[in-house]
């Protein structure tokens, strides 16, 4: 791609789709409540305070607070981090080992690519939360593992991709070339065929950032990982959906406005990017 | 009928390797399971007795063994909560959930399948923008918070839906007798039009709430696949043999889209029988779902694991159905075998 | 009169990047039972006046000025619902590349019957007899069997006489093949091009072949146009416009088509490329890319010249 039609998909991206814009200065934002959520909440997220409980939004507590009194705006803002970091390390990990494993299977083939093509098969026939749902059980309650549980369900979509796009390579001129030139295979693997294939990789892990964040919510919102009283927002929509029909709308609103919004960004940035890598794509 | 059985066969695979990997997970994980099955409430000597009674202490191979001789006699252990056997349990609460997707699939095909051929006709119409707007939103609002919102917004701020509790309000009605257990049919069967009624408005906003994100996929498909069926060779050929509007639209365009759609059920299954969790909790919807979510919080081992397992297998077969319309609809399916 | 007449024809595309001037005053006639090629490189306008006649252009397509007349009837007159009922009817189509040009998932008997049922007002019960004759017609063995299988299970060849057998299904007056036997293996497009020629005279069909191949137009035409640039530049007989061209580009053209006793060697390859057809156009679209252009080639009205009352040229110094 030369310099100039990249600097037209910027454009493009940027310019004729001010979703993309918006996407980044939303994503911004989250980063920052993400890195200093504790230094800018207003109040302390834990804090409970028994004259205040389920306090409509006002100016003290914008967001209004919870029924044990604490202020939903700086759970909001606290919980960031938790929710986006259970969603980066979880694609993040797929995004290596499925890389890894994809590219292994697609270069080497024979055994290596049916054993793990199966694995990824038994994997893909789960529903996949439900395979979530389990593993996080049976692993132990947890963070961590919920991470785990979302790289797991994850993994077979890098990994098929990766295959895929080796595949392909694997018998183009210029690795022929390489392999020609004397190199072993496993660095014509990782100096001539992986480096080509991380930019639309990269596309797919923002698209499926979108996805993890929906999946780690919805594992904590069943009560699985997070404990209370940490802030988190799938918790936090949970905890707050009790009130619901008697009208306190304010406790699960905004910690599921901050979902949308964070899912909603990463899905617009993935499609941005997209755009810019592929063109043709754009529809 | 030669392929169904090629199908049919197709699914042993899937099926074996559903069965090692809810082993694999329930065994070999670092969890221990013995621990859980223990509860809480256990000391160090009675969660050895319980290792040495589930037969935990003896090698994987046997401990498969024995797990597979359990399956095959419909043996998933007993819940901790209910007491129960867990198949007991499962069959017993399977109905509602079936009820609750098949009418939120119902609901989706029949929007979406409209919508996206719609929208092809008329790219940049009304509907076309419609249907781009709902693929955008329901790939970034969680299910279980739009179903929240509909209960905010129907139940209360304008009181047209009852109280999100269950399948029936049961202090006003009885549930029909037992058929099939889902309230709807049985209601039908039994003529009880007021149960009936009260059923369905039960299960209204859960299955729009999970349908609403099983009709997104479904639309983007239609929508793309018929785009690229009216602009292909064989649509300039029939319009060249001067064939009605409407059979090049339907008879030619349209069936040539079922292939593509019937590809992506299998993700809409995934998404649905996932999601079904969910929307169950947030509808006190007394199905598998919500017996899992209560499982898990009560760290009731077999029951989960039970769960995941008839899930997967359900899943599977879906996926058999879908496999089996796909070569129904698409000759070249059924020859590439 | 002829039973397809196209007079002084322009089409224009209404694009996004400027308006497009495909045809420029194209004239041509075809009589009954009379084949006519009309010959020229991708981008020449070839297959936008086979559209036209049809009706098929899209959306952006503009017809200028000019006529199409088919047994008398005003084409570009007529409502799209007329126009409907005329194709498959009165004037069929057949395409390139015959395997994706028929429904992959519909039994191609069942194609056939589809346009029987709209056109040919018979009873249901008789369509798949009418349906497996037509097809015995474009002489396929075994009809009956053939008219069960599904495209994929059919060769190209074998496609492509599906295709004519539904082309001519209704017995139209006017066959326009469009690159029939492109993508097709040497030995089968002589069998498909015999096939439409037996047809045409057969049944006394108008039949118009577009196709870049000078070699197979002369081989099959009664008369040829060639075609640059949206222009048609000359219309012969057969035998005249390849033994005496007279525009530089059928020229080009011919020197271009290999013949048997052709070395390699001999052929050529004609230099430049098609005009632009956006914007301002000199009066002859070839002048750029001639070798014999003088400055008046750009400046005065490009006159035909008639060498004899069935060969016209539109060259202001033709080779004689």
């Amino acid at each position: 791609m030369s310099i100039v039609t990249l600097a037209r998909n910027t454009g493009y991206a940027f310019g004729e789709n001010r979703l993309t814009l918006m996407a980044v200065i939303i994503l911004a934002v989250l980063a920052l409540c993400a890195i200093f959520g504790p230094t800018i909440a207003p109040y302390d997220p834990l804090v409970t305070s028994a004259t205040t409980k389920l306090a409509r939004p006002s100016a003290l507590h914008p967001f209004g607070t919870d029924a044990l009194g604490r202020d939903i705006l700086s759970r909001v803002i606290v919980a960031t981090r938790l929710d986006l970091g259970m969603a980066v390390s979880a694609v993040a990990l797929s995004f290596v080992v499925g890389l890894a494993l994809g590219s292994l299977a697609g270069y080497f083939g024979g055994w290596t690519d049916r054993i793990i093509g199966r694995s990824m098969d038994t994997i893909m026939a789960f529903p996949l939360f439900v395979l979530a749902m389990g593993i996080v059980v049976a692993l132990g309650n947890s963070v961590a593992n919920i991470i785990i549980a979302t790289m797991i369900i994850n993994l077979p979509f890098y990994c098929r991709f990766a295959r895929a796009e080796v595949n392909v390579r694997r018998e183009l001129g210029y690795v022929e070339a390489a392999r020609m030139g004397g190199n072993g295979s496993l660095r014509v693997l990782l100096s001539h065929i992986v480096p080509n294939i991380l930019p639309p990789m990269m596309v797919q892990a923002s698209l499926n950032m979108g996805w993890a964040i929906l999946n780690a919510a919805g594992l904590s919102f069943i009560g699985l990982g997070v404990r209370p009283p940490t802030p988190e927002w799938g918790i936090m929509v949970s905890e707050g959906a009790s009130y619901i029909i008697s009208g306190e709308w304010w406790a699960f609103m905004f910690p599921g406005g901050a979902l949308v919004l964070a899912v909603f960004s990463f899905n617009m940035l993935g499609d941005g990017l997209r755009d810019l890598l592929d063109p043709r794509k754009r529809v | 009928m030669a392929f169904v059985w090629k199908r049919l066969l197709g699914t042993i695979p899937s099926l074996i390797g559903v069965v090692v990997l809810t082993f694999f997970i329930s065994h070999a994980l670092p969890g221990d399971p013995a621990a859980y099955f223990a509860g809480p409430a256990a000391n160090a000597a009675s969660i050895e007795n319980i290792r040495a009674t589930l037969g935990l202490d003896r090698p994987l191979p046997v401990q498969f063994l024995h797990y597979v001789i359990d399956l095959a006699q419909g043996n998933l252990g007993r819940s901790l909560t209910t007491g129960q056997p867990v198949l007991t349990d499962l069959i017993e609460r399977l109905p509602a959930s079936l009820e609750l997707s098949s009418f939120a699939l119902l609901f989706a095909i029949s929007i979406a399948i409209p919508m996206g051929v719609w929208a092809a006709t008329r790219i940049n119409g009304s509907v076309d923008h419609a249907c781009r707007a709902v693929v955008t939103v329901s790939a970034a609002f969680p299910t279980f918070f739009v179903g929240l919102l509909f209960v905010y917004v129907f139940y209360f701020l304008l009181g047209w839906a009852p109280q999100p509790l269950g399948r029936l309000n049961e202090i006003a009605f009885s549930p029909p007798p037992h058929v099939t257990g889902a309230y709807t049919i049985d209601a039908l069967i039994a003529g009880d039009w007021p149960v009936l009624r009260a059923s369905l408005a039960q299960l209204i906003l859960p299955a729009i709430s999970l349908g609403l994100f099983a009709l997104a996929p479904i639309a983007r498909i239609t929508r793309a696949a018929m785009l690229e069926a009216l602009g292909s060779d064989f649509i300039r050929t029939a319009r060249a043999s001067g064939l009605p509007a409407r059979k090049i639209l339907m008879t030619y365009a349209f069936r040539n889209v079922l292939l593509p759609v019937s590809s992506v059920l299998g993700m809409v299954f995934s998404f649905l029988l996932g999601s079904n969790v969910l929307i169950e909790q947030v509808f006190g919807w007394q199905g598998v779902g919500a017996y899992a979510v209560s499982a898990v919080i009560a760290s009731d081992y077999a029951a989960v694991q039970g769960f995941v397992l008839m899930m997967a297998m359900l899943y599977v077969l879906l996926n058999l159905a879908v496999d089996i319309f796909a070569t129904l609809v698409d000759p070249r399916v059924r020859f590439e075998g | 009169m002829a039973q397809l007449d196209i007079d002084n024809l322009s089409v224009e595309f209404r694009t996004r990047h400027g308006v497009v001037r495909a045809l420029d005053s194209v004239s041509l006639s075809v009589s009954r039972g009379e084949i006519v090629g009309v010959v020229g490189e991708s981008g020449s306008g070839k297959s936008v006046t086979a559209y036209t006649v049809m009706g098929l252009n899209d959306e952006a397509a503009q017809i200028t000025k000019g006529n199409i007349t088919m047994g008398g009837i005003d084409l570009l007159a007529a409502r799209p619902e007329a126009m409907r009922e005329l194709r498959g009817r009165e004037m069929a189509m057949i395409f390139q590349s015959p395997r994706t040009a028929l429904n992959p998932i519909r039994k191609v008997g069942k194609q056939i019957e589809d346009v029987l049922q709209e056109h040919a007002g018979l009873p249901s019960r008789d369509l798949r007899k009418a349906a497996i004759a037509a097809l015995a017609r474009v002489r396929i063995p075994d009809p009956e069997r053939r008219a069960e299988a599904y495209p994929f299970e059919l060769s190209g060849g074998m496609c492509q006489r599906v295709m004519i057998a539904m082309a001519l299904a209704c017995t139209p007056s006017v066959l326009i093949a469009d690159e029939p036997t492109t993508g097709l293996d040497v030995t089968t497009q002589a069998v498909i091009m015999d096939l439409i020629r037996d047809m045409s005279r057969s049944t006394r069909m108008s039949t118009l072949l577009i196709t870049h191949d000078l070699g197979l137009a002369g081989e099959y035409c009664d008369r040829i146009a060639v075609m640059h640039a949206g222009h048609i530049v000359e219309i012969a007989s057969t035998e005249a416009l390849l033994e005496r061209p007279a525009h530089p580009y059928t020229r080009q053209l011919l020197a271009a088509t290999p013949v048997p006793e052709s070395r390699l060697d001999d052929l050529n390859s004609i230099p430049g490329h098609l005009p632009d057809l956006r914007g301002a156009l000199p009066p002859c679209r070839f002048s750029g890319r001639c070798e014999r252009r003088q400055p008046i080639c750009d400046e005065a009205a490009l006159p035909w010249t008639e060498l004899s009352p069935a060969h016209v040229v539109r060259c202001r110094f033709p080779l004689s």
